[in-house]
């Protein structure tokens, strides 16, 4: 016999806070790296501009040849990846900041638009930092069997 | 139902990418145990690949495993919220793991002014 005096059970039930389906537990569970979003991609712009004075320093190097410090052809492929490394961060950074805006807007909207704009750019940046680590390891490999096979490596500290 | 089914549509084009970001970040804490010669600094460089590398690499793995769990789970909604908790917890873990590096090389930058100064008054100051 059931005890109707005894204390209530909860069901605890997540509430949908729109027709979309979004409930406000996913939309604070996506807001917990919003600002860290913005703030990585403040990184990402001053690693930008970093990045930009680093390669500024080797073309003097390059073009001044009693300031350079690296052989030409070891000059070069550094300049290389300096180039690769300024397009990645600098739509890394604009990504990032992207994405917290539009965590932004969800918190405010609660839309399935919304979200889906955050999670493109959520893919976006997925997508380009994974290329990015795969030029980086193919660059290191190349370097590899070049310090190999044109003895680079003796190159880089013999100036 | 049909809401949930949208939901996980949105999230599901960022698992193959996610999966290969966290491929990638493994990878290259692979290669960091190439270093393993150098003594007590591979073994230095060893620990901060495992900060920057692994633990994100395994959050990103964690976060596509989740989306993939959504077909058979019988609570969609809590699959869904946990794919949002791991989505921002990676986040999260990214800057807070790039907020130290960026204290350490701030510090860094200060001590290399701020000690031969100190250095150079101290001198100074005894002869």
């Amino acid at each position: 016999m059931n005890n109707i005096y005894s204390t209530p059970k909860t069901v605890t039930q997540t509430i949908d806070s729109s027709e979309s389906g979004i409930t406000d537990t996913m939309i604070a569970n996506l807001a917990r790296g919003r600002k860290w979003a913005k703030f990585l991609g403040v990184c990402s712009y001053l690693y930008f501009v970093v990045l930009i004075f680093g390669l500024i320093f080797i073309a003097v190097g390059l073009f001044i040849s009693e300031y350079a410090v690296f052989n030409f052809m070891a000059n070069l492929l550094i300049s290389a990846m300096i180039v690769v490394s300024i397009f990645f961060s600098f739509k890394i950074g604009r990504i990032l900041m992207s994405y917290s805006r539009a965590i932004r807007d969800l918190q405010e909207s609660h839309t399935l638009e919304d979200l889906t704009a955050s999670q493109q750019y959520f893919r976006s940046f997925t997508k380009l930092l994974g290329l990015f680590f795969t030029t980086i390891l193919a660059a290191v490999i190349v370097f590899f069997i070049l310090m190999l096979t044109t003895g680079l490596g003796a190159m880089l500290f013999m100036n | 139902m049909d809401s949930n089914l949208n939901l996980i549509n949105v999230f599901t084009p960022t698992r193959y990418w996610s999966n290969y970001l966290g491929i990638m970040f493994i990878l290259i804490f692979a290669s960091s145990f190439l270093n393993l010669a150098d003594g007590a600094s591979g073994l230095a460089d060893i620990a901060s690949s495992a900060i920057f590398y692994l633990i994100p690499g395994i959050y990103s793995i964690k976060y596509a495993t989740t989306i993939n769990s959504f077909r058979h789970a019988e609570h969609k909604t809590m699959v869904l919220e946990e794919i949002c908790r791991r989505q921002g917890s990676f986040i999260r873990y990214l800057g807070i793991a790039y907020a130290f590096v960026f204290t350490l090389v701030t510090l860094g930058i200060l001590a290399a002014i701020a000690i031969p100064a100190y250095n150079d008054y101290l001198q100074r100051a005894g002869g």
